[in-house]
């Protein structure tokens, strides 16, 4: 017994005596710190749905005779709308009167505007029919307590998406039922009675309603049976559970759920969603993915090494206790994280889930990548693809497309779901256990190491994954290489020359990428074909996000290319190169292969951005300039640093570092508004800061890379 | 006077606290081939690559073509060729590609005597290199180090992985590299008898300095095997000036001398009454001797 619990103590040293996995394992417990004691409910971010602006919101103000006040200066006014922009350019109008007695302004020119806020004009038949008429009108915004007769079943009859106040809805009960086409209602609840309800379950085809109560009129009600939170009782439960389109109800169900101790399930199958949910909520879903990527690397990293050490073949039941210690360190992390985010007010299967998701997902990409099979290795890259996926999915604005059934299941209200997610991440668990004694025979057969990452006889021929022909892979990395000839010794000559030495082809890569977006595009083509509905629906999930696996790719390819090729850099250093341009010419080809990095990088800032020039010239100097410099910095790493673990700490300070100068920027913009065009100054004075920053980084690393052994 | 191509100078080199070159002074002047002894750690690939500024000396001065080591000139570099002992190459590419890929670099690159070579050696050139078995990989290595004709050829442990046949060309190639010019290598290997064939001079590493550096011959000459026959019993502690190693057993006595003299020894043994013979070595046995690790002779000194 106690020659096994000492052999158990042996394997256990091992984990802390790799500086590499002392690296992680203190990254995993910062981690774990940050989930287990972090705050849980602030920093909202609204996710109950509202009217939707398929581009950018053009805000004008009715045009006056009298001088604008000083603090109003830079409003736009209709007039000089429609002076800079062509109005069929407009989508999105927010219409405000500068007094309150301004006529609503000719729509008529704005023949594509699909969403239309009304500020609050006092409506007349004639601006109602001139709404009405509107080709593509699809989400409006009424903020009048009063409307002509027979406008509201009008509006009803006319769009989907509909926000307005409770009381108009008082006003004009008999139109209620002939709304026909509301499917989105948006309700401020401010002033109504409870039994607003009733009315409105009678929007025959009625799918998502969000209940806004205004906080800051609390006490100043008509009467006293005015909503101040929402408290539904059993029969308006009923009333919300019983309609037949709905499906949503969106509202902050806090008295509820804790004062009133009211379970969700009492709505089924209508889902009560929040209407806000903490961005602390959603980071912790990124959170533990991370964090259980790091669990896996450390145990995978030992149990990798002892696992192709020759003493594995040849020393009786050596697997066994490794494999054991693995799976207990797992198991216990694993067991802490899932703790930890039960917190967050996530139900025990789904935070199972969590847990198990990033190392059922490594499992696969490792097993794949090892196993020699040529299609099982391609398949790893649409998984990488869809995993930069999945982090972006769970960021605050791309949450917003999937909230509804992501909180759902994330509260645990779907767990059949959970538990087929938990056995088939399980399985692949299970399934790399097994397979790894198979996987670890091939490789000491077949192959060579991984620099640094175990302790693989770097002599070993790597013979067996080059012997097969034609693959695709050839095709795409030796393509050109043939007939090379000395062409000088110019910097551009040379730096062409390193970077024929990669197995990255940048070009190559963009092609894949045109191809998958091809695919894409002909598949959704095909489906609205079939289904008829909008090539590029208002709610899809946003381009960034459909964009952002395949250009995450190529944003970490060029510092893992050079990563793989640090060994042959001894020999290649003694080139005819001098050791100054040798530096120089590595870090221009280091550099150049982030071109792709750089193209997607400007492209995903701009797809969301505002349109101004000059807040598209601000994001340009953040997304287009500093933040490819500083991706350059942070991937000069590879070159700069021997030790692998150097290289990954420093690569993750980098990382970090600017997430955290962004965040706290954020939050102190958050807690201190200026607006317009300060925002917009500040935005120019963080584009040059991290210009500076990043240039700074780059004279760093070059420096450090000047002085670098390559020996 | 031939010009000196490597020179090194009181050349220390430490990784934390580990001291692996300790005052090295080192001399190679043109047209010497230099064979790199020593034992595992002795230091032999740290001063490879401190000669080639692929590491930095923590102090002393290191030149190659009379430029220091760790700043080399593009011109220095296309003046010498380095095997390391790694020979990492692109196993992507094929053995082609490859040559063509390193001539590239190099603006007097001799396709035809890579072809060559490539020929001789029965490299196939439309073969991946990672299809290479390791010593067709080594052999690959060399002949991109020899493709741009350097001046200066550097490899470390260079034969580790050849059969016997391809070791035999390779060493020819290393006789015609410095056959018809003025050429210079520095190699270290363990293959002893190797070395003995093409080697005009020989650096013994001990301990992170140079323990013997200089002509072969020299060292042949140098450190001899005596065997001491005398009436009676020898002490058991015979202090003969440069004595590697002594082995005493009664009458009879195996010493192994550096820097041996026949006056000095004939001298000793008188004192002992005894006699002696002098036996030459072979450089793997002076290899032995010199690094202290000799046990074969043990069997043979009551012979």
């Amino acid at each position: 017994m106690s020659v096994q619990s000492n052999q158990y103590k042996q394997i256990l040293k091992t984990y802390w005596q790799r500086p590499l996995v002392l690296l992680l394992m203190v990254i995993l417990l910062l981690s774990f710190l940050y989930l287990a004691v972090g705050k849980v409910g602030v920093n909202v971010t609204q996710i109950g749905p509202r009217p939707h602006a398929p581009g950018r919101i053009e805000r004008v103000y009715t045009d006056s005779d009298t001088p604008k006040p000083a603090e109003k200066k830079n409003l736009q006014t209709y007039s000089e709308l429609l002076e800079h922009v062509d109005p069929q350019d407009v989508v999105a109008l927010s219409l405000t009167p500068l007094h309150g007695s301004d006529p609503l302004p000719d729509l008529s020119p704005f023949q594509n505007l699909v969403y239309l806020d009304l500020g609050g004009f006092q409506l007349t038949d004639a601006n109602v029919n001139q709404i009405c008429q509107l080709p593509k009108l699809d989400a409006l915004v009424i903020n009048q307590h009063r409307l002509p007769a027979g406008a509201l079943q009008r509006f009803g009859t006319k769009v989907s998406q509909l926000q307005m106040l409770a009381l108009t809805l008082e006003e004009h009960l008999d139109e209620v039922p002939q709304m026909s086409n509301v499917k989105l209602l948006v309700l401020n609840l401010f002033d109504a009675a409870p039994d607003i309800l009733e009315n409105v379950v009678q929007i025959p085809h009625l799918q998502q309603l969000t209940l806004l109560v205004p906080q800051n009129i609390r006490g100043q009600s008509r009467t006293a049976q005015a909503w101040n939170y929402i408290d539904l009782n059993e029969q308006q439960i009923a009333l919300l559970r019983n309609h037949p389109t709905l499906k949503e109800v969106y509202a902050n169900w806090f008295y509820m759920d804790h004062v009133r101790k009211i379970k969700k399930s009492a709505f089924l199958p209508v889902r009560a969603l929040p209407i806000a949910y903490s961005n602390n909520k959603i980071q912790a879903i990124s959170g533990t993915v991370f964090s259980m990527v790091i669990l896996f690397s450390i145990v995978s990293l030992q149990l990798w090494a002892h696992f192709i050490s020759p003493a594995a073949r040849v020393v009786p039941h050596y697997l066994v206790p490794h494999r054991r210690v693995a799976v207990g360190i797992f198991s216990a992390a694993a067991l802490l994280f899932g703790v930890a985010l039960l917190r967050y007010g996530y139900g025990m299967l789904p935070s199972l889930n969590l847990v198990l998701f990033s190392p059922a997902f490594c499992c696969l990409i490792v097993i794949a990548q090892l196993s020699g099979k040529t299609y099982l290795k391609w398949l790893t890259v649409p998984m990488i693809v869809s995993l930069f996926w999945f982090f972006l999915l769970i960021k605050s604005q791309a949450f917003k497309t999937i909230a509804s059934t992501a909180i759902w299941f994330l509260w645990g209200q779907m767990p059949i779901l959970s538990l087929i997610i938990i056995g088939i991440e399980i399985a692949c668990i299970l399934w790399s256990l097994t397979k790894l004694s198979a996987v670890t025979d091939l490789v000491n057969e077949s192959y060579t190491s991984v620099p640094a990452f175990s302790p693989w006889d770097s002599q070993r021929s790597k013979q067996f994954q080059w012997k097969k022909k034609n693959r695709l892979f050839f095709w795409l990395i030796d393509h050109g290489i043939s007939g090379l000839k000395y062409r000088g010794g110019s910097t551009w000559n040379m730096v062409h020359l390193w970077r024929q030495g990669n197995t990255f082809r940048p070009l190559a890569a963009l092609t894949f990428f045109v191809l998958v977006v091809l695919f894409g595009l002909l598949f959704q083509g095909m489906r609205c074909y079939l289904t008829g509905e909008e090539l590029f629906p208002h709610n899809r999930i946003p381009l960034s996000v459909i964009l952002g696996g395949p250009c995450g790719m190529a944003i970490l390819l060029p510092a893992i290319t050079w990563w793989q090729r640090r060994k042959s850099l001894e020999v290649e250093s003694m080139r005819p190169v001098s050791r100054k341009n040798f530096v120089k010419q590595l870090y221009l080809s280091l550099a150049l292969d982030h071109w792709l990095a750089v193209i997607c990088l400007i492209g995903l800032s701009l797809f969301d951005a505002p349109r101004g020039v000059t807040e598209v010239l601000g994001m340009f100097l953040l997304f287009g300039i500093a933040a490819p410099l500083w991706l350059i910095g942070m991937s000069s790493s590879v070159l700069a640093f021997k030790r692998s673990w150097v290289i990954v700490f420093n690569m993750i300070v980098l990382m970090v570092l600017p997430i955290a100068f962004f965040a706290s920027i954020a939050v102190f913009n958050n807690s201190n508004p200026v607006g317009g065009s300060e925002d917009v100054q500040l935005l120019f004075q963080m584009g040059l800061t991290a210009i500076a920053a990043a240039i700074g980084l780059n004279v760093l690393m070059y420096f450090t890379v000047l002085k670098r052994e390559w020996g | 006077m031939k010009p000196t191509i490597i020179q090194a100078a009181n050349l220390h080199k430490q990784f934390n606290d580990n001291q692996v070159l300790t005052g090295l002074d080192l001399k190679i002047e043109s047209g010497q081939i230099v064979g790199l002894l020593g034992t595992n750690g002795s230091g032999k690939s740290t001063l490879i690559k401190c000669v080639l500024g692929l590491l930095k000396p923590t102090s002393g001065t290191s030149t190659v073509f009379n430029e220091n080591s760790w700043d080399l000139s593009a011109s220095a570099k296309s003046r010498l060729g380095y095997v390391s002992q790694e020979f990492t190459l692109f196993p992507w590419m094929t053995v082609k590609a490859m040559t063509e890929y390193t001539g590239a670099f190099y603006e007097h690159w001799d396709d035809a005597y890579v072809t060559r070579l490539m020929k001789e050696w029965n490299l196939n050139e439309k073969q991946r290199v990672g299809v290479l078995s390791v010593g067709q990989r080594q052999k690959l290595a060399v002949i991109l180090a020899l493709g741009h004709h350097p001046e200066l050829l550097i490899l470390d442990e260079p034969v580790a992985s050849l059969d016997p046949v391809a070791r035999r060309q390779f060493l020819q190639s290393l006789i015609e590299f410095t056959e018809d010019e003025e050429n210079t290598i520095l190699f270290s290997t363990h293959i002893t008898s190797d070395l003995e064939r093409v080697a005009s001079h020989v650096v013994f590493l001990e301990e992170g300095n140079i323990g013997f550096s200089g002509e072969l011959d020299l060292l042949k000459h140098h450190v001899k095997r005596v065997r001491i026959s005398a009436e009676q019993d020898l002490p058991l502690r015979l202090n003969f000036p440069g004595t590697l190693r002594s082995q005493v057993d009664g009458r009879y006595a195996l010493l192994a001398v550096k820097n041996f003299q026949t006056e000095a020894m004939e001298t000793f043994t008188q004192e002992l009454n005894a006699t002696f013979t002098v036996e030459d070595l072979n450089l793997e046995e002076i290899f032995l001797e010199l690094s202290g690790v000799s046990t074969h002779a043990e069997a043979e000194v009551t012979v």
